[in-house]
């Protein structure tokens, strides 16, 4: 993502067309990030405004030497989930419960019917798989696949040492592996796990 | 091939397959994982099947992006916010957010106060700590005068054009003559320093108080040069808006040039992360940073009383009608002592608050110690607020939801360790959130010490409930993530030296278990931390000889049992396993309570666990509590694990 550093010196001065410039770059990557990790639209909106409010009020405090405006921006977003999912304590056992903790369906209905099926069935299916991860690994796994971070990035967005992005990437990567493959009959698996995620 | 060459472990290719797939592992690093993919069948397979599964969510992330955006007008909304935020400026150190209104209200009415010895209140639970320092010069002899210049000035139209509106507050600072010197801000935010002739009733001067750019940017740069700060900056901390604040004259603060005789303006800025709020004043002359400061969480207790002092704070409180009623109806005490504890005359401790909460609501007790009573049972402005804005506080960490707080309250009252105390005696006196603490000594001219704590970290992730019993008290560590008691320290008040550590009746555990990796030919678990407590116990199993075996069974059944010595005793773990062709699971685990003959016995924990296709293995975190009708109770947690059971099966 490159954005010209006369935008990022602009900003930093108070312009506010250049702050749009940045806003068009980046709201995507926040929005996204912040959807899969609170599972629904509004949220993810609110999300996204403090997230870029919080960059305009700090523009002069940032430092393109020290990071990517992306890293930092993503941090803003993930705490504020992070805050945000403790709130609801929301619980997700399986597939079928995470349906009904708000954690919204995305709409892929722009495709035409026949693709649609099984692209939406198994789109549907690995979106709920990554609701139902805890906190910590939904936002590795939402921050590499969704947000195409680098590990490095991921690191410094967590606040994590790299050796733990990767571990924690493998887990999140074994925890959904579990939740897809048992789910290959659509079928809810009762009583998989005694514990209860929590955020 | 290089000399010496190792071979990794099933576990660590566990560990590296998202880097493998992702592409960021170095040539020999990759060398290693697909000679032990070739040699290991069962990693082998394992890959394939993370390779599916890393496929199918790259396809997912593809299509998300198409589909996915959020609405159209959010651009605006932010644009119109900024534009509000540009102008907005804090007038005094009251609280940033315009929403609290009522908090600021009050903290104005605290900082422009006549008796400013300090400046400092409680606030309904929310501590603004102004550390400027106000001094009159001339004792106010006639309040009238003060008054009259206050109003003169507020009515002032050069005033009013000096602060580009209204003037919203109006302080005397000193009176002389009948010559008044105030300092005048407005709504919009401007201030000025004004002098009235009360005798002529007129304005005789009015000197905005502001900063060049220059100097905002300055004090920016020495802010920023303040290790504290940049540390948090680094964070991801952001700095508010730079302004003007004034101080009062006698070199108690100096700031960066005098607008009149006896006002100094130095700059002012919020520093904000994660929903903590600081405040900082920058000294221009001297390059520094003069204040940095916390504004306080509400369930923030700073324990400078000692726990003999919450007990009788806790009796006054219980011993009132009011509260008497309020516990009736539920409430709970979620604190007993105050946020700050104010020390006057050498140290006495005169008044504190215990915090009731129901539902939404919030009461604050004020208590006088001296005179063993409560003085005021007032209910907290936040239980005004309507319920969007106390989630928003809640998000922001301002507020601990309520059902947090019974749920935290449920976690440790079913805890043994918690329930032998409390069959004991103790009580829960205080929920705080656990936070790293930095204090700092600060003093003013009256000579009162007062500590200051800044947090440093602010995470809320492990509340600390703390129980007490006499002189004794614990701190119940609970993790909110884990949902469950992680440790007890216990500690006991020695009135000479304070507090010490207890060595400790109860257990003291600690979240990290141990990592185990046990196989028999029909079972194999590997966990990243495991550990049973029994009876109060804690066991790991890192020991030496850990005894494994399998019973074999037939398809239908085998067993994983363990039998190891741990603390003097003889521990055993047995986990009983079922299949029915298609999936498997455990119907049963147990363990030894880990007391001596005659008590000696089984803990059993009944269920259907781990349930799982035959041939693929359980993966994940789990927690056991034993079934209600052992005489002896115990947990068993399982961190990041995999287990598989009938590894033979085809």
């Amino acid at each position: 993502m490159y954005v010209a550093m006369d935008v990022i010196d602009k900003w930093r001065s108070g312009d506010i067309e250049a702050f749009e410039v940045l806003f068009r770059q980046y709201y995507k990557l926040v929005f996204k990030t912040a959807y899969l990790m609170v599972g629904n639209k509004e949220e993810a909106e609110d999300v996204l405004q403090e997230a870029f409010i919080a960059m305009w009020k700090s523009r002069r405090t940032f430092d393109p030497g020290k990071g990517k405006l992306a890293t930092w921006l993503c941090r803003i977003a993930v705490n504020q989930c992070t805050s945000r999912l403790r709130v609801k304590r929301v619980a997700v056992v399986s597939l079928e419960e995470a349906r009904n903790y708000g954690f919204d369906l995305p709409d892929v209905s722009a495709q035409p019917p026949e693709e649609l099926c099984a692209k939406q069935w198994e789109y549907d299916r690995v979106v709920k798989a990554i609701g139902s991860l805890d906190g910590k690994h939904r936002a590795a796994v939402v921050l590499r696949y969704f947000g195409e971070l680098s590990y490095g990035e991921i690191a410094q967005v967590l606040n994590i040492p790299l050796g733990t992005v990767k571990s924690r990437l493998s887990q999140a990567l074994r925890m959904l592996n579990q939740v897809i493959e048992k789910d290959v009959y659509g079928e809810p698996v009762e009583n998989r796990r005694a514990d209860v995620r929590r955020y | 091939m290089s000399a010496g060459k190792r071979d990794i472990s099933c576990k660590e290719l566990r560990e590296s397959l998202a880097a493998y797939l992702d592409d960021e592992l170095t040539p020999d690093e990759r060398e290693l994982i697909e000679s032990h993919l070739s040699a290991c069948r069962q990693c082998s397979e394992k890959f394939a099947s993370a390779i599916d599964t890393y496929d199918r969510i790259k396809d997912a992330a593809q299509t998300f992006s198409e589909h996915i955006t959020p609405s159209e007008n959010i651009w605006l909304g932010i644009k119109s916010r900024l534009s509000v935020e540009e102008h907005a400026t804090d007038t005094t150190w009251g609280l940033a957010r315009a929403k609290f209104r009522l908090g600021k209200e009050i903290a104005m009415k605290a900082l422009f106060s006549k008796r400013p010895v300090w400046k400092l209140a409680a606030i309904s639970g929310f501590v603004i700590i102004g550390l400027v320092v106000g001094l009159t010069i001339g004792m106010p002899s006639d309040e009238n005068a003060y008054a009259q210049a206050e109003r003169i000035a507020s009515e002032s139209q050069e005033v009013q054009a000096a602060l580009g509106g209204e003037v919203a507050y109006a302080n005397t600072i000193s009176l002389q003559d009948n010559i008044g010197t105030l300092v005048c801000s407005g709504e919009t935010g401007g201030m000025a320093a004004v002098t009235v002739d009360i005798g002529n009733k007129s304005v005789t001067d009015v000197l905005p108080i502001e900063l060049t750019v220059e100097e905002e940017q300055q004090a920016i740069a020495i802010a920023m040069a303040d290790s504290r700060i940049k540390e948090l900056v680094d964070q991801g901390a952001v700095i508010g808006n730079v302004s003007p604040d004034y101080s009062l004259g006698n070199g108690v603060n100096a700031g960066t040039r005098y607008v009149l005789p006896n006002i100094m303006i130095a700059a002012r800025m919020s520093l904000e992360l994660d929903y903590q709020l600081w405040y900082i004043t920058v000294n221009l002359d001297e390059e520094k940073v003069q204040d940095f400061v916390l504004v306080p969480k509400t369930l923030i207790s700073m324990a400078v009383i000692s726990p003999e002092q919450v007990w009788q704070v806790i009796a006054i409180a219980k011993a009132d009608t009011r509260v008497k009623e309020l516990l009736d109806q539920g409430a709970v005490i979620v604190r007993a002592g105050s946020g700050v504890a104010y020390q006057i005359d050498g140290g006495n401790l005169e008044s504190t608050t215990v915090v009731l909460a129901l539902g939404d609501r919030r009461w604050n007790v004020a208590i006088n110690l001296i005179k063993g009573q409560v003085t005021s049972v007032s209910e907290d402005p936040f239980g005004n607020i309507s319920s969007e804005e106390f989630e928003e506080l809640v998000s922001y960490g301002y507020a601990m939801a309520p059902l947090e707080v019974r749920e935290i309250l449920g976690i440790v009252e079913s805890d043994e360790a918690v329930k032998a105390l409390m069959t004991m005696g103790a009580e829960i006196f205080t929920i705080r959130p656990v936070l790293e603490w930095e204090c700092d000594t600060v003093g003013n001219e009256s000579g009162v010490l007062r500590q200051v704590c800044y947090q440093k970290d602010g995470q809320v992730e492990r509340v600390d409930v703390m129980l007490g019993h006499g002189i004794t008290w614990w701190d119940v560590i609970v993790d909110l993530d884990l949902q469950k008691v992680v440790e007890i320290r216990e500690y006991f008040y020695d009135s000479g030296q304070g507090y010490q550590s207890g060595n400790g009746s109860g257990s003291t555990s600690t979240a990290d278990g141990q990592s185990v990796d046990w196989k028999t030919n029909l079972v194999k678990l590997a966990a990243d931390d495991f550990y049973i407590n029994a009876s109060g116990v804690k066991y790991i199993a890192n020991v030496q000889s850990v005894e494994i075996t399998s019973d074999p069974g037939d398809s239908e059944y085998c067993t994983l049992e363990l039998i190891w010595h741990e603390h003097g005793n003889e521990m055993r773990l047995n986990m009983y396993f079922r299949s029915d062709g298609t999936y498997w699971w455990s119907d049963e685990i147990r363990t030894y309570n880990g007391q001596q003959y005659p008590e000696a016995d089984w803990i059993i924990y009944t269920g259907e666990f781990f349930k799982t296709e035959l041939g693929s293995p359980f993966v994940g975190n789990i927690d056991f509590i034993s079934d209600p009708d052992n005489n002896y109770s115990g947990t068993i947690h399982f961190g990041g694990l995999e287990l598989q059971a009938f590894l033979d099966a085809d």
